[in-house]
């Protein structure tokens, strides 16, 4: 029982709230300055014409296409390559060594900087033409430990009887994959998917390593933009980001097997 | 029941594939860094394969070594501040009720699900020359020209801390979390006061797991790339600045593999603290109860 | 119906070894193997359900060898410990999981689920989800899935561990109901004597890999075969002696507590034995008597008052004796309290006699 919890005191709440308002003032001033007619003031009065002159511009299109087909395409290798690992390991997950799950975890715990780095050397040492394919198999090598330990708790909920059950009662192997085991790992599947997708769709630092020359995703052209100079083209594209970005996070909070990675991942 | 030790031959084969993976994907690569930070680029940018710690002793030469030390400082100072206000909003997360506390955890961590290029933009466009603060300053008569905050170390600390502040919350959170609030009672009642019961009671026992928390905050800092870049300015040195350019505009990836190296080293001592410091906490509880 | 049979059944993995078993289970019985924890009653039963093989001997269902037959060809089903129930199916789908896989017609299907599922008291249930049910409620389930194709021989893995302790017992009479009135063959594994005590027609106690006894409740409860069982079956006293004849055809036990005289049984017996008193079998007096046989004197150490009986712990010169003795003999006597001097009889008939076991 938690005894005697009192309310936090004054000093404390406010120390949540201001801090809470530090981390969302300047997203919510990127929302403001794109609807600003001039972006560098604030008491200029708003329009809609550099969302609507953006939807027309390739600035968007071209980097947000790539920028999901990478999603999809590292996600969707992250979730069968981490489901494999944690369909293979996790009847044994209680008693795997502590080393083997430390290695597990590490892509999760280097820094993205040095995960980013290491991995161009090893595409360029290795002559991987650097693109769309690297950018997804970086992405897709990291995710992969974040769908393991989801999919290690998902199965550890289920009966571990189940596929024996389903044998006995005369279901083949394929139909208890199908038919049994996965309809009830779907919520985790799901989840660990969404997951990838979401780390990959937002991840500039690998992209920015392992893409080469002539890959755009979202985040490197807003970071591009950025370094050309501020533009109200910039400031639109970073609203149509924030959107997307929080629409992905609020749907992993949403699903009780991605949460936690949202406290403790990215 | 009997423990089932895995032996590698009854491995299935999927869970050969998923390691396969990252051996290939994530220690491969990253242990070709570590071979790489014992080479030597010859000119023209070859690189040859021996074994030899030149690169290592030119990271603490007195150039990089002042890089590192101001790299540090700057970050110690970034890991501190996000102690001070981490403390106090783990503090309120952690005695919250448990629909305040996960409506908290969700309001914390949203914007760091936002792009991190975002973030870094927000803060430019709050603290850049034309940003937010500075057309208030100016409208306010304030200030003649704009106060410059960024493309200067303040830049470079500020995006320190916005970008890894709810990554030091979580610890320090869990560790207050897993407090028994009633050793605080007992404290009270045995005649501490509440800065007394704060020190000698509630510190010395989340004491650990802030530091390791601390840690795992301090060691990506140092090696953060795009903070010094788009917030520092073109003077400001910053460790993860140097090692990335010597990957990039200096061609000697030995010398940045061997400082890539460093901070690994630095990560890995992290590790090891915690999981020392997680294995001392179940060896006490196990004994707790016997 | 048919008889199962186990022939010489073997089975060994890393320092595990099932010793031969020989074993034949009637028709339509009720049948417990009861054991601690690692002693092999589990992997007997996963012989028996197909998931794993022998390493030798044979499985006989009537005179089919079903021994390399996998667990759906077996006419046989298992009900897990956990009842691996598919969360993701309703009741319904869960009872009717094995007549859709056999392709049955709809008609057919829903007939035969809402029977069984009547017969096992859920009709009720059919539309909820799984995670809705009690554990009594998913035990039946689990019950309905592995009944509604009619198996020959039912398999029951440890049923009432996931449950309730204070739901167990009338778990346990709701069972037996329902088995009486299906009338397929009951093989059921457990560690829990009262349990199979209750259950069963007749039960085989293991120990160690290896089947120490086979027989009926009572005949384990009253003969057990070596101290083992008799100590596992329900609380014993053991005294340790030598046996002797005194007088042609007259036994005794001579131990450190003294000389007692004993019935011998047909088992060939060593000189060392061990001589077992039920806790039920015991009286006390409060004074020396000469017209029983055999007496020890002791302290009442503690007592237990439980209604329908009383419970003694009588401390006596060198040993600690259990006593259960029913309210209606209390009546008789004037009460007995703490530290109380009492003496300890028996029957000469009730002690049991055993080798001294080895450990």
């Amino acid at each position: 029982m938690p005894s005697a919890k009192r309310p936090p005191n004054l000093f404390i709440s406010f120390m949540f709230w201001a801090t809470i308002g530090f981390l969302y003032l300047p997203l919510a001033y990127l929302v403001v300055q794109a609807f600003l007619t001039d972006p560098s003031n604030v008491a200029s009065g708003f329009t809609t014409k550099w969302l609507a002159a953006l939807l027309e511009s390739d600035a968007l299109w071209e980097p947000l296409m790539n920028s999901l087909l990478i999603g999809v395409a590292s996600a969707s290798i992250a979730t069968l390559i981490g489901t494999l690992g944690a369909v293979g390991f996790g009847p044994f997950s209680t008693v795997l060594p502590p080393s083997l799950t430390a290695l597990i975890m590490l892509p999760i715990l280097i820094p993205e900087v040095i995960t980013g780095l290491s991995l161009l050397i090893f595409f360029l040492l290795f002559r991987f033409e650097l693109g769309a394919t690297t950018v997804v198999l970086a992405h897709a090598s990291f995710s992969a430990s974040f769908v393991y330990f989801i999919m290690i708790e998902q199965l550890r909920k289920l009966d571990p009887n189940l596929g024996e059950a389903a044998y006995d009662l005369g279901a083949k192997p394929a139909q208890i994959f199908w038919k049994v085991i996965l309809p009830n790992i779907v919520p985790g599947l799901s989840a660990a998917w969404l997951l990838s997708f979401t780390i990959s769709f937002d991840d500039f630092l690998i992209s920015f390593f392992t893409s080469g020359a002539g890959l755009t995703t979202l985040p490197l052209k807003i970071y591009s933009l950025m370094r050309i100079g501020f533009s109200p083209e910039l400031n639109a594209l970073s609203l149509v980001m924030i959107c997307l970005s929080t629409g992905l996070v609020l749907i992993l909070w949403s699903k009780e097997q991605s949460r936690k990675w949202v406290i403790s991942g990215s | 029941m009997k423990k089932l030790a895995l032996r590698l031959r009854d491995w299935p084969p999927s869970a050969w594939i998923f390691f396969a993976w990252l051996i290939t994907l994530s220690v491969l690569p990253f242990l070709i860094i570590l071979a790489m930070s014992f080479a030597v680029r010859s000119d023209g940018g070859v690189i040859t394969w021996t074994f030899t710690l030149a690169n290592y002793e030119r990271a603490f030469h007195l150039v990089y070594f002042r890089v590192l030390i101001k790299t540090i400082v700057l970050s110690l100072g970034a890991t501190l501040t996000c102690l001070l206000i981490g403390f106090p909003v783990a503090y309120y997360l952690a005695r919250a009720t448990p629909a305040k506390r996960q409506l908290g955890l969700m309001l914390l961590f949203i914007p760091f699900w936002t792009n991190f290029i975002l973030r870094i933009y927000g803060i430019v466009s709050i603290f850049g020359n034309h940003g937010l603060l500075n057309q208030a300053l100016l409208h306010l008569g304030l200030r003649d020209a704009p106060l410059e905050i960024l493309y200067t170390r303040v830049g470079v600390y500020l995006g320190l801390v916005y970008n890894y502040l709810p990554f030091l919350v979580v610890p320090i959170f869990s560790a207050l979390e897993k407090f028994d609030l009633s050793l605080r009672e007992a404290a009270m009642d045995l005649g501490a006061n509440r800065w007394q019961t704060f020190t000698r009671v509630l510190l010395p026992n989340v004491r650990e797991g802030i530091a390791v928390g601390s840690l795992f905050v301090f060691i990506p800092m140092m090696g953060e790339y795009v903070i010094p870049d788009l917030l520092g300015g073109a003077k400001e040195v910053f460790l993860g600045r140097v090692m990335v350019e010597q990957f990039f505009t200096m061609q000697d990836w030995p010398f940045g593999s061997a400082l890539a190296s460093i901070l690994s080293l630095g990560l890995v001592i992290a590790l090891w603290v915690r999981m020392r410091f997680d294995q001392g906490k179940t060896e006490a509880a196990s004994h707790a109860f016997r | 119906m048919y008889e199962l049979r186990c022939e010489s059944l073997e089975k060994s993995f890393g320092s595990f070894a099932l010793q031969p078993l020989d074993l034949a289970i009637q028709p339509g019985e009720f049948f417990s193997l009861l054991g601690p924890s690692g002693c092999g009653k589990t992997t007997v039963l996963r012989l028996l359900g197909g998931f794993e093989q022998p390493t030798s001997g044979r499985i006989m269902l009537g005179e089919r060898d079903i021994t390399r037959l996998p667990p759906h060809k077996r006419n046989i089903h298992t009900v897990f410990q956990r009842y691996a129930l598919f969360p993701h199916l309703s009741v319904f789908e869960n009872v009717a999981f094995s007549l859709r896989l056999k392709g049955l017609s709809r008609p057919d299907i829903i007939r035969r689920v809402d029977k069984m599922m009547n017969l096992t008291e859920i009709g009720a249930l059919s539309d909820r989800r799984i995670h809705q049910l009690s554990g009594g409620q998913s035990q039946r389930v689990a019950l309905a899935r592995a009944l509604v194709d009619q198996p020959a021989v039912l398999l029951l893995d440890e049923p009432f561990s996931a449950l309730d302790p204070s739901l167990r017992v009338r778990v346990r009479d709701e069972m037996r109901a329902i088995c009486k009135k299906v009338g397929a063959t009951f093989i059921l594994v457990t560690h829990d004597q009262e349990e199979a005590l209750q259950l069963s027609d007749r039960l085989a106690v293991m120990k160690d890999g290896r089947c120490l006894q086979v027989g009926t409740p009572k005949s384990i409860y009253e003969d057990p075969s070596d101290t083992f069982v008799a100590s596992f079956i329900g609380a014993v006293n053991e005294i340790r002696g030598e046996l002797s004849e005194s007088l042609p055809g007259e036994w005794s036990v001579a131990s450190a507590m003294g000389t007692f005289k004993v019935k011998k049984n047909g088992l060939a017996l060593p000189r060392e034995v061990s001589m077992l008193l039920r806790p039920e079998k015991m009286r006390l007096l409060r004074q020396r008597s000469n017209t029983h046989d055999n007496l020890l004197e002791g302290e009442i150490q503690d007592l237990t008052y439980l209604g329908s009986r009383t419970e003694y712990t009588i401390r006596t010169r060198d040993n600690v004796f259990k006593v259960s003795e029913a309210e209606m003999d209390r009546q008789k006597k004037r009460l007995l309290h703490h530290r109380d001097r009492v003496f300890l009889t028996w029957k000469t008939e009730d002690a049991i006699l055993l080798p001294q076991s080895t450990l």
